[in-house]
């Protein structure tokens, strides 16, 4: 009986990992051509790694090309201006977004505030809306306000369609928070704003920590609206560079597109590894609105 | 102070004016915290949305003034054999997201969820999500290329025959790129479906257990029916990601090769940004913006029954 159940587990373990193995094999596909020549990539089976010592060798190099564009027979197209261009819209629009949501978000749970619930859904509509509703009037409204195609205008473009989610986290979280904490402050002649920042704030940083990682990974791994609001390689954000190289007709070598997806995928992708269990809670309160 | 307490005695009623000056001061304090989310969320989301509405409307290239024609864009939409061919797009990825990931994601979380390493095997196959929908466009499309590893296994185990350039045969490249999407969504499903079952009560299927059912008995009769609220939330979050998709199919073909692969989402960003037809741009993201309204409003019914309980 007990054999049974044994075997049965070991066959079970191994039937998920023949999975797994199917399962990554796509990504297999992409590290082992990153780490090619060009020449290697035309004659050899995509899954085989070239048997030489130096691949990390011709992975970097073919990381350092994409990064600064440096391709025999390409057009110059550089994917680290776009790299530091997402980092900025990344942090900047995330941290801009925490802190408008989280005021918003106190004066919804907290304050005297008349048409709460009406004032609430105002804000989170914003987030019910498939993306494609927003992309003309805003690029209109971008070539009017000359904010076109500028680190300022995707800035603020993205702190906006990041606010009403973290205000929805938010707001939970301070409902929360005993108001006998925030009575005592009170009577203690604290202000609103000082009550906010001595007491809500030092209360929150789980929440903050987990709106910024999904806000930031959420940012940079953007594509339509990069596409639509900027052109130039300096201000466009790196999935929209990434898309552009992909999508390009001038001959770049695969290999060196493909080390270039893993420099612009890899930042991400250890945040969500290093702070999986963030990343989890996050998810669950994303869709279950816990 | 020391006036304030003399008046205070002489005039009551011009005191009381003062406070309820004061008050309404301190009242519009308040709303001062919601200014900078109102401003942003008004400028950025909710006014272009409105506009967006109003475009539909309207013939408009962006360039002369736009001209009142009605509903002619949505018929259009429903006529014109382009768009004809997205709405059938559009129609196979909102079945197959709705189905396919999830089937994945519960078959994948009710083995994991017994199995040791579990936590592993939940991280390793979430890794795809973690990818953006971009590299894994691109990632898949390296696959699917005539010399890309599924045409190679395919030589390599004799079946020569069926080897296609996937993303430009048509209905093919389609399906081919909803298999890629699917690939990178399983993760994000499975991890729900294991919160999901984490948080189930366990006495009834122990109860179950001792009464010697198998466990594919306990498996169809009782968790999956005691799961149906997260698959609920998973299906409709499926559904609306799914007509949703834009940055994949946009990497992978953009909407080609002839707008085959086009749907909605890519129709509308073809039309406004491409052929400048900025009137049905409008509309066909007004008519998704429908689709996804019907199936949110379902989504927070099964949200909000959840609280009454």
């Amino acid at each position: 009986m007990i054999n049974n159940k044994k075997i049965n587990r070991f066959l079970i373990t191994l039937m998920l990992v023949l999975f797994i193995v199917a399962w990554l094999f796509p990504i297999w596909n992409i590290l082992a051509t990153s780490m090619k020549t060009t020449e290697q990539y035309l004659t050899q089976k995509p899954w085989v790694l070239p048997l030489e010592l130096n691949v990390f060798k011709q992975l970097f190099l073919n990381i350092y090309k994409g990064l600064i564009g440096e391709v025999e027979g390409g057009s110059g197209e550089a994917v680290l201006p776009a790299l530091k261009s997402s980092l900025i819209y990344g942090t900047v629009g995330a941290i801009i977004a925490i802190i408008c949501a989280a005021l918003a978000a106190y004066a919804l749970s907290r304050l005297r505030i008349r048409g709460r619930f009406f004032l609430f859904m105002l804000i989170f509509s914003g987030t019910i809306f498939p993306f494609q509703i927003y992309l003309i009037p805003l690029f209109r409204m971008y070539q009017v306000l000359e904010i076109y195609d500028t680190r300022l205008g995707l800035t603020l473009f993205y702190s906006a369609i990041c606010i009403p989610f973290c205000m929805l986290v938010l707001r939970n979280w301070f409902n929360g928070i005993p108001q006998e904490i925030i009575d005592a402050a009170q009577i203690d002649g604290c202000g609103l704003l000082h009550i906010f920042i001595r007491i809500i704030v030092p209360l929150s940083w789980a929440p903050f920590a987990t709106l910024f990682l999904l806000q930031f990974t959420w940012i940079w791994n953007d594509l339509i609206f990069g596409l639509t609001l900027s052109i130039s390689r300096e201000i466009r954000p790196i999935m929209a560079v990434l898309a552009d190289l992909q999508n390009m007709k001038a001959p770049i070598p695969f290999p060196v597109v493909l080390a270039s997806t893993l420099a612009g995928s890899l930042p991400t992708v250890i945040l969500v590894i290093a702070f999986q269990r963030y990343f989890f809670k996050g998810i669950s309160m994303a869709v279950a609105g816990e | 102070m020391v006036r304030g307490i003399e008046l205070d005695a002489l005039e009551v009623p011009k005191i009381s004016r003062i406070r309820n000056y004061k008050k309404s001061i301190d009242a519009i304090k308040h709303y001062l915290f919601l200014i900078p989310s109102l401003l942003l969320v008004g400028t950025f989301l909710i006014y272009p949305a409105i506009r967006t509405f109003i475009i539909s409307f309207t013939e408009w290239n962006g360039v002369t003034r736009p001209i009142w024609i009605g509903f002619q864009n949505f018929y259009k939409l429903f006529t014109y054999p382009v768009f004809r061919t997205s709405l059938i797009n559009t129609t196979y990825w909102g079945i197959l997201t709705l189905t396919l990931p999830v089937i994945i994601a519960l078959l994948l979380a009710l083995i994991i969820n017994r199995a040791s390493g579990g936590g592993l095997f939940k991280i390793l196959i979430f890794l795809p999500y973690s990818l953006s929908a971009v590299a894994v466009g691109i990632v898949w499309s390296y696959m699917y290329k005539n010399v890309g590893a599924i045409n190679e296994i395919l030589r390599l185990i004799g079946f020569e025959n069926f080897t296609h350039i996937w993303i430009q045969e048509v209905p093919l490249n389609t399906f081919a790129i909803i298999n890629a999407y699917v690939w990178r969504m399983v993760g994000i499903n499975l991890v729900l479906f294991l919160i999901g079952l984490q948080n189930l009560p366990v006495e009834p299927m122990e109860a179950a257990k001792l009464e010697g059912a198998s466990q594919w008995r306990i498996n169809m009769n009782i968790i999956i029916p005691m799961l149906s609220q997260t698959t609920t939330v998973v299906v409709v979050m499926a559904f609306i990601n799914g007509l949703n998709a834009f940055d994949i199919i946009w990497v992978m073909t953009m909407g080609g090769p002839y707008r085959s692969t086009e749907t909605l989402a890519v129709t509308m960003f073809r039309e406004s940004f491409i052929h400048f037809n900025f009137g049905g741009g409008a509309a066909a993201s007004v008519f998704l913006s429908i689709i996804i309204f019907a199936a949110a409003i379902f989504y927070f019914r099964v949200l909000f029954k959840d609280e009454h309980n």
